[in-house]
Order: structure tokens, then sequence, then C-alpha cells
């Protein structure tokens, strides 16, 4: 039996440089939670558009890739982000929506429609509520890391920002969120494990 | 309560996409052939059309590589030195007359050829791209003209042809201005911001042939200094006798040292798997296209990919200025 290593991003990136078809392993590799993460965003039909524009782009860009970056991940992510922005007002809505009514139209993209008229609760409109009101960047930061999981490197590294910004877009994000649901705001312990 | 738990909590039963969903997203991202086909990879035209993909690699083979070092299969070509031959393309550039700019409704017409690897046949790919960016088509073989608007993205990452002239009408003329210009030069530098990593090398290298191979004319002076730049870095080979994807022998300029990524490909024995090659005219050193020759079986994952004496190539048939989509020039 020969134990065979799986290339990573960056390995699977130069060999897409030469040979276009190699690319669909970065496809299949990433495209499953990336768009589990912009449904999340804007629900799942926006996020075929995205994830396909996101691929699109990222394909037309692999010569720029810096290949001294062994996981694509935030490279991906950063594209996308670009790509959520230009579907600010919808997202925006949704939540203002999921507020005020307590429906998540973003929510019944994906779920059963019976199932998801289902009312939130109300933490999650509250949350909702504050996300509505955060700048588009301290959104962004904020649902990285919370939704995909980025560490504040990742995040840096996808946003094209030093890491003390995305920390104080963070901190900035999670005392309107903490305001929203009625915490002392000033609470917020920063989570240097994660940077 | 924490607010980052509890926001982890919301809309935490969105799915993953279901199988049907995602193979609808790999077709509509790796169309396979006739849709846009991007040209070549190896050294990314900015403005080419979407990329896309026919083949699908299989990574996970079951097939045992091969034991020991790798045989090398013989190639025609024959190295010649590179800074004579640098100098001389230089020369012959910055005699040109500069291109007229064209106007912003007018299109770039590129008519390529792309031959991969494992197929027998190359294809050709027509593309028309208006000045200023905003509308694009694309004729695959014969098929018909496909036309699509152009959404610029937010950030500057894609230039339009307009704005990719602009980048390199600012660039410095000076040759020893413009590698330390490209060893530094991200190309872009506004997005990814990416730590270093590549060999400053490698990325002048990498950054230089994209300029080459553009849709937009390079100005004669600087084309001139692109080809100096390149006599100046160490690593830099010149073979003749290269082909591109039509058959049409050049000279082919490598970058032998190689890093990953860009230039010649080395095993971990430092035996060359692949060495790429900006294919340009013997005498006029117009840029004719691209080619990777797979000197060594290329292997993803144990598996043979690309067989030694295979290669992937394109060539740069016809290019040219029009005033309408699906119009060829001179007619």
């Amino acid at each position: 039996m020969i134990a065979q290593t799986e290339p990573d991003d960056a390995e699977v990136i130069a060999r897409a440089r030469r040979d276009p078809a190699v690319f669909s392993v970065l496809f299949d590799r990433h495209a499953p939670a990336l768009h589990r993460y912009v449904t999340r965003r804007l629900g799942e039909s926006l996020a075929d558009d995205v994830v396909a524009d996101t691929f699109l782009a990222a394909f037309r860009r692999l010569g720029r890739y810096d290949t001294a970056h062994r996981d694509a991940r935030p490279w991906l992510y950063g594209i996308a982000a670009n790509l959520i922005g230009k579907h600010r007002r919808a997202e925006v809505r949704a939540y203002r929506a999921l507020a005020r009514t307590g429906t998540d139209t973003v929510a019944e993209s994906y779920a059963d429609r019976v199932e998801a008229r289902v009312s939130a609760s109300a933490a999650h409109r509250e949350l909702a509520e504050a996300l509505a009101v955060l700048s588009p960047q301290d959104r962004e930061v904020l649902l990285m890391v919370a939704w995909a999981d980025f560490s504040y490197q990742e995040v840096a590294l996808a946003l094209g920002v030093p890491v003390g910004t995305v920390r104080s877009r963070l901190h900035r994000a999670r005392r309107k969120t903490r305001a929203a649901l009625g915490a002392d705001p000033s609470a917020v312990v920063e989570e240097d494990t994660r940077g | 309560m924490d607010d980052l738990k509890l926001l982890n909590g919301m809309r935490a039963d969105a799915p993953e996409p279901g199988a049907d969903r995602l193979d609808a997203l790999r077709a509509r991202v790796l169309r396979p052939r006739r849709r846009f086909r991007l040209v070549p990879s190896l050294l990314v035209t900015v403005s080419a059309a979407a990329g896309a993909v026919a083949v699908t690699v299989v990574v996970n083979g079951a097939v045992p590589p091969p034991q020991g070092a790798r045989p090398s299969v013989a190639v025609e070509t024959r190295p010649m030195n590179a800074a004579v031959v640098l100098v001389r393309a230089a020369q012959v550039s910055e005699r040109r007359a500069l291109t007229p700019e064209p106007r912003a409704d007018q299109w770039l017409y590129r008519k390529n050829m792309v031959k991969q690897p494992n197929d027998a046949a190359p294809e050709t790919q027509e593309s028309w791209t208006r000045y200023d960016g905003t509308r694009r088509a694309v004729r695959w073989g014969r098929g018909p003209l496909e036309q699509f608007g152009s959404t610029p993205d937010p950030d500057d990452d894609d230039l339009t042809p307009r704005e990719y002239a602009a980048r390199l009408a600012g660039l410095p003329t000076d040759p020893d201005r413009l590698l330390a210009h490209v060893r530094g030069d991200r190309h872009w530098e506004t997005k990814p911001r990416w730590d270093t990593g590549e060999p400053p090398d490698a990325r002048a290298f990498r950054v230089l042939s994209v300029y080459l191979d553009q849709e937009v004319p390079v100005p004669p002076r600087l084309r001139g200094a692109i080809f100096r730049a390149l006599a100046r870095i160490p690593g830099v080979r010149v073979d003749s006798g290269v082909r591109d994807a039509a058959g049409r022998a050049g000279i082919g300029i490598a970058y032998e040292r190689g890093a990953p990524g860009v230039g010649t490909e080395h095993d971990t024995d430092g035996q060359v798997i692949s060495r790429s090659y900006l294919v340009l005219d013997a005498t006029t050193y117009e840029f004719l296209g691209t080619r990777v020759d797979y000197v060594r079986d290329e292997l993803i994952n144990g598996e043979i990919a690309f067989p030694a004496g295979s290669f992937y190539a394109t060539a740069e048939l016809a290019k040219g200025i029009v005033d309408k989509p699906g119009e060829l020039p001179g007619s």
C-alpha cells in the first residue's frame, strides 16, 4: 500500500496554472463549505451565484496567488466577501425583516417551508437587528469569525487588512451585538487564542 | 450568554449543497468545452475569458507510482545564449512603432489556440473585449458568438484593457528600475495583500511574463525594458526550437531555477519535471504563445497525470482592433 498525501492548496494552484483541469480539485475541496457560509449570509439561490463567481474569479487570478500561503481558504473567502458585498442591501433587508417579524427569509430559502415558519428566538431577532446596523466591514469580520470559523490571521488575509484592524473591527461589532442582547457591551472579552 | 456562541447558532441549520446542486455549480464553473476555456493559465491573461476546464483530474487513483527516478524524454530544443538573445529582442522591440490607443467603444480581438496535454487536437477560441471593459464576446471553434456583460470587480484586481494599458504606461522603462519594481510587485498590489513568500526573482519572472502575454499592446520602450530585465534575472534561459500550439517553432524563454508555480518544475532530487516557456518568434520576437513540456512524468498523488513527452501549449493566431464583436481585423 502506498501512502498518498493530498497536495495542499498552494500545490494544487501551482499545478492548475499549468493545467487548468487541476482547478477542479480546489473547487471540490472548498465549494461545499463556502456555499454553506454564503447561504447563511444571503440564502441558497444567491449562494449559487456567489460561489460560481468566486471560483471563476479565482481561476482568472491563479497566476497572482502567492503560493507561500498553503491554505487557499482566506483567498477564496476574500473574493467571496467582495461578491457578497454586492448584495449588501438584500442581506440587510433580511436581517431587518427577521428582527421585525421573526421570519427569516434566508432560512426559508433552504428549509422546508413549514418548518421555517417556526419563528426565530428572541435572541436571534435581537442579533439580526444588530447585524443590520453594523458597518459592512465590521459585519464581514464578525461573520467570518462566527460563521466561517476563521482565525484573526485568516480574516486579515482574506480582507487584506492588518490583524490589528481585524481585532478592532471585531471588538466594535461585538459591542453592538452585546448591547442588542441587553448585556453590558463593555464586557467583551478578547479571545486571544483565536489570533 | 456569550454573543458569539449565540450568533454561531443563528442559521446553523444551513446545509452544505447537495450532490445535484454541487454538480450543477461545478459545471457552471468548470464549463466543459466550448464555453469559456481560458487560455494560457500558466501566465494568466488578465481579461481573458472567464475560466474553465474540461477534463477532471482523478486525484485518488490507485495506480502505483513508478519506482525510482523517472526517465526523461529527449526534446529537440537547444539552449542559446540568453543574454545575447534577450538584448537582441529588446533592440528589435524598441524599434517598433507605438500602437495607437483604441477608442473606448472599440474591441480588442484575439484568436488563441490551446492544446491540452491529454487531448489529441487543439481547440481555438476567439475573444472580443470592449476596450472600456464593459462587454465581452467569445466564440469557441465554429460555435456561436456568445456575448456577455462584464462587471468589474469592486477591488481593482480585474482591470479593463484600458486600465491595463494605463498601468503598463506607468511602468518604469529603465530595466533596472523595472526589475526592482516587479520583484516587489504582487501583480496586483492592492489585493490580495499577502505576506511575501514568493522569491523575488520568481515573482519578477512571473509578472514580466504576464505583461508579455496581454491582449493590450505593450509600449515598445517597455517591451524592450522587459527583455532587458529578464536578461538580468539569474536562471532565465532561452531555448531555440520551442513550438507553440500551432506547431510554429520559435525561441522559448524559461526560468530554470523555478519556484512553486513559476518556471521550471523540479522533483525532490532536483530533476526537471516540466519546463514552461514563453514562445516568441525567432526574428521579430513577437509573442507566439506558451508551452509546458513534461520532460518526466508529472505525478499527482502517485498517478501519472501527464506522461513524459506530453505538453500543454497555446498559440496566439491573430490579434487586432475592430469596431464590433464578431468582426475580424482587416475585414
